[in-house]
């Protein structure tokens, strides 16, 4: 097979798949958001269909002894839920080549840590787009100043969604939120319950900063040492309003943002010419709060 | 999930969100409503397994292998129900000659089986090697080798001299 007819196809590839373009990007990522957020909710209900019909068919021997043969070959299975579909993970290596500089979890983990007021601070972790490969960045710790140790994380992306206001009080007994313009960006803090039906007392205060050129550093925080799933272990998350605006309005992020928006060949799987639209898509302009 | 673990995904999703579409559309030769319930349903695998993240190395080659995984099964369900779309698009697509390219190569791809049109986008379009090719479809290199090599014959049996003249307007 001649060489130059398999470069043509790559050129007449790359020049077709350029002329394609989704008609609503956003509408295509909550799609895919929802279809996933369904495809686990199935998931769930498989699985704890299939512990339950486990548990009926187990029982259910014990209790009819020699019923076992009763014209049944045993081979109708129906007790026996579908196992759960899983993507084995892909056997594909191909590294991510990014040639931005990188912003790495070590450092994003310093600079948040340097951010907390005193007090003693566990488990820290740190990502940066590095480590996720695409333009993003997370610190979390359990931190505690002295009533208790609670989780607090801050998670920081080029290009933020809009501020869209305040959930109306009414809807949402207990909370509290405001929404000022700040350092030339907007910030949104919201103190919530983690569980909306209170089942468990668990708050979750967040800040969400939107800066003028559209980036994002989002702060949240508990009274417990997990998100979910663990007693409280305090009255209320550790920071104040005070606390959580110094956090978000940092310019200690500054770096960690302007290494982010650089971050045009971010997310690609190697050096594929699929991706390189990659860029076009990740440059997009920030001006979503102008 | 994770609050921020959420956050991070839709990030993600919305940088890989164009290329994946570029990829499902050149699989679904054309339908561009294939190639966004096949956007959907990567976007939705990758939300579930979003929390093992760290453990899946590169997620955006993930996703393309994904993607790829999805498009054969949708095949193997629905043998032969795609629309090979290869008209204009809906909105200007760039230079004319572009026009002719697009509809040629489309249609040529369309006429290729599933598993060579898979071959030749991950080839071709996304620069896989050949065993990086196979271990997105689950099979050996040779017989990845063995597959391109027939699928290059075909389109080119379908493309004659065409395809570079196309490139060279």
């Amino acid at each position: 097979m001649p060489v130059e007819f398999e470069d043509d196809l790559g050129d007449a590839m790359r020049r077709t798949a350029d002329t394609f373009r989704p008609d609503d990007p956003r509408d295509l990522v909550d799609a895919g958001h929802l279809r996933g957020r369904r495809m686990r909710r199935r998931r769930t209900a498989t699985v704890v269909a299939g512990a339950a019909a486990f548990a009926a068919v187990a029982v259910g021997g014990v209790m009819a002894g020699g019923l076992a043969h009763n014209g049944s070959n045993g081979s109708n299975g129906s007790g026996v839920a579908a196992a759960p579909e899983q993507p084995s993970k892909p056997k594909t290596a191909a590294p991510a080549k990014p040639a931005a500089p990188q912003v790495t979890g070590k450092k994003v983990a310093a600079i948040f840590a340097g951010l907390l007021p005193p007090g003693k601070v566990k488990d820290l972790e740190g990502r940066g787009p590095k480590d996720v490969g695409f333009p993003f960045a997370a610190a979390q710790a359990v931190f505690d100043d002295g009533p208790g140790p609670a989780l607090v994380e801050v998670g920081l992306q080029p290009d933020g969604q809009d501020i869209e206001g305040c959930p109306p009080p009414a809807q949402n007994p207990g909370t509290w939120c405001s929404i000022t313009h700040v350092h030339g960006g907007t910030l949104q803090i919201f103190k919530g319950f983690e569980y909306p039906d209170h089942r468990a007392e668990t708050k979750d205060w967040t800040a969400t900063f939107v800066t003028a050129s559209g980036a994002q550093v989002q702060l949240s925080q508990w009274n417990s040492s997990q998100e979910k799933d663990a007693p409280i272990t305090r009255p209320n998350p550790p920071l104040d309003i005070a606390e959580m605006t110094a956090m978000v309005t940092s310019d200690s992020w500054k770096p960690v943002l302007a290494g982010l928006s650089k971050s045009g060949t971010f997310g690609k799987p190697g050096s594929s010419a699929a991706d390189s639209k990659a860029e076009t898509d990740t440059s997009k302009s920030g001006a979503a709060n102008g | 999930m994770r609050k921020v673990q959420t956050q991070a995904y839709l990030e993600f999703a919305r940088v890989r969100t164009g290329p994946l579409y570029r990829s499902a559309c050149l699989l679904a030769s054309g339908d561009t409503h294939l190639a966004e319930d096949l956007v959907q349903e990567t976007l939705g695998r990758m939300y579930l397994v979003w929390s093992r993240t760290s453990k899946l190395g590169n997620p955006a080659a993930y996703a393309q292998t994904v993607l790829v995984r999805a498009f054969l099964t949708h095949q193997r369900r629905r043998s032969s129900t795609e629309r090979p779309i290869a008209e204009p698009p809906d909105r200007p697509a760039g230079a004319g000659s572009d026009t002719t390219l697009r509809i040629t190569l489309l249609e040529a791809l369309a006429r290729l089986a599933p598993k060579d049109r898979a071959v030749l986008v991950l080839r071709y379009w996304e620069d896989r090697s050949i065993e990086e090719t196979a271990a997105a479809m689950d099979a050996t290199p040779g017989a990845i080798r063995t597959r391109c090599v027939r699928a290059l014959g075909r389109l080119r049996e379908e493309l004659g001299g065409e395809l570079a003249d196309l490139i060279a307007h």
